[in-house]
């Protein structure tokens, strides 16, 4: 009697561990995260191989001040857009290079470096959308990503 | 008799090259390099060259240019910039990026170069049929 009590004890704890006191789980399997926001929250989901994962980016180029015409401001800052996204596409998906420099003098901060750099090959991305207003241009960029093409 | 069936052969084969030829087009090798400092355009050039070894590869999406007569690649390529890099850059393109914060003063510059690549080119009298070969 003793010993069945302490069973159906054992497994009531282990019932509520695993199913109703752990909601998350519950609820089917758990996200996983490239990585994560400061308040915790996921901020990229992880490629699976189950489905293809979307980046979308919006590259941003300012027109020359001398242009010779709206119509060259406009295709001029659309082509600086364009490598801002790529640049931005290639920083999600390959990462960037960062390299800071301090220096200090008699205690004091004299000088403060930061160099970022990205190099990297970006096949596929495609312009979804393009706007242009008081000579800034945004270029709306968006590029898919499915398991296969990482796979081998 | 055997130097009429030479002679077969050897027209046979001329023109089999020339039908080829005509149905291909003329290879080009071109690439694209653009340079921005600041989020500005730099500079930006396509570059034009003539095939001088043949190229390999089967043809891929093809791109479609009205032409004004007599009218040369590269010119044409200049006038219709905007359309060649929409079709050329969904290949691979190479990207470099460097942006430098020193006490708080910003500087930044992307380079975006499209690697010459072979692409065949039919020359019609008012339009250009560009493939990449791959």
């Amino acid at each position: 009697m003793k010993y069945s009590a302490a069973l159906a004890l054992l497994l009531s704890v282990s019932t509520l561990q695993a199913g109703f006191l752990n909601p998350s789980n519950s609820s089917g399997e758990k996200v996983r995260c490239v990585y994560s926001g400061t308040d915790g929250n996921c901020v990229e989901p992880a490629l699976e191989s189950s489905h293809q994962l979307v980046i979308t980016v919006f590259g941003q180029g300012v027109a020359p001040t001398v242009t010779a015409s709206p119509a060259q401001a406009y295709a001029l800052a659309k082509r600086a857009a364009l490598a801002d996204g790529y640049r931005q596409i290639a920083e999600r998906i390959k990462g960037v290079h960062i390299e800071g420099q301090d220096s200090v003098k008699n205690m004091m901060l004299q000088r403060s470096t930061v160099r970022t750099s990205v190099d990297a090959m970006v096949r596929g991305a495609n312009v979804m959308d393009t706007t242009f207003k008081d000579g800034l241009c945004e270029v709306e960029l968006e590029i898919v990503l499915s398991y296969s093409q990482f796979s081998h | 008799m055997r130097s009429g069936t030479r002679n077969r052969t050897f027209l046979l084969t001329v023109f089999t090259l020339i039908s080829t030829s005509a149905l291909l087009g003329d290879e080009y090798l071109i690439g694209y390099r653009l340079t921005t400092k600041n989020s500005t355009l730099i500079s930006d050039r396509i570059s034009v060259s003539k095939s001088m070894t043949p190229c390999l590869g089967t043809k891929q999406e093809s791109l479609f240019l009205p032409r004004q007569p007599s009218q040369r690649l590269q010119s044409l390529l200049n006038n219709h910039e905007d359309e060649f890099i929409q079709y050329a850059t969904q290949q691979t393109i190479k990207l470099q990026s460097h942006q430098n914060i020193t006490n708080h003063a910003h500087t930044s510059s992307d380079s975006m170069t499209l690697p010459t690549q072979c692409y065949i080119v039919d020359f019609n009298d008012d339009s250009v049929i560009i493939s990449l070969l791959k």
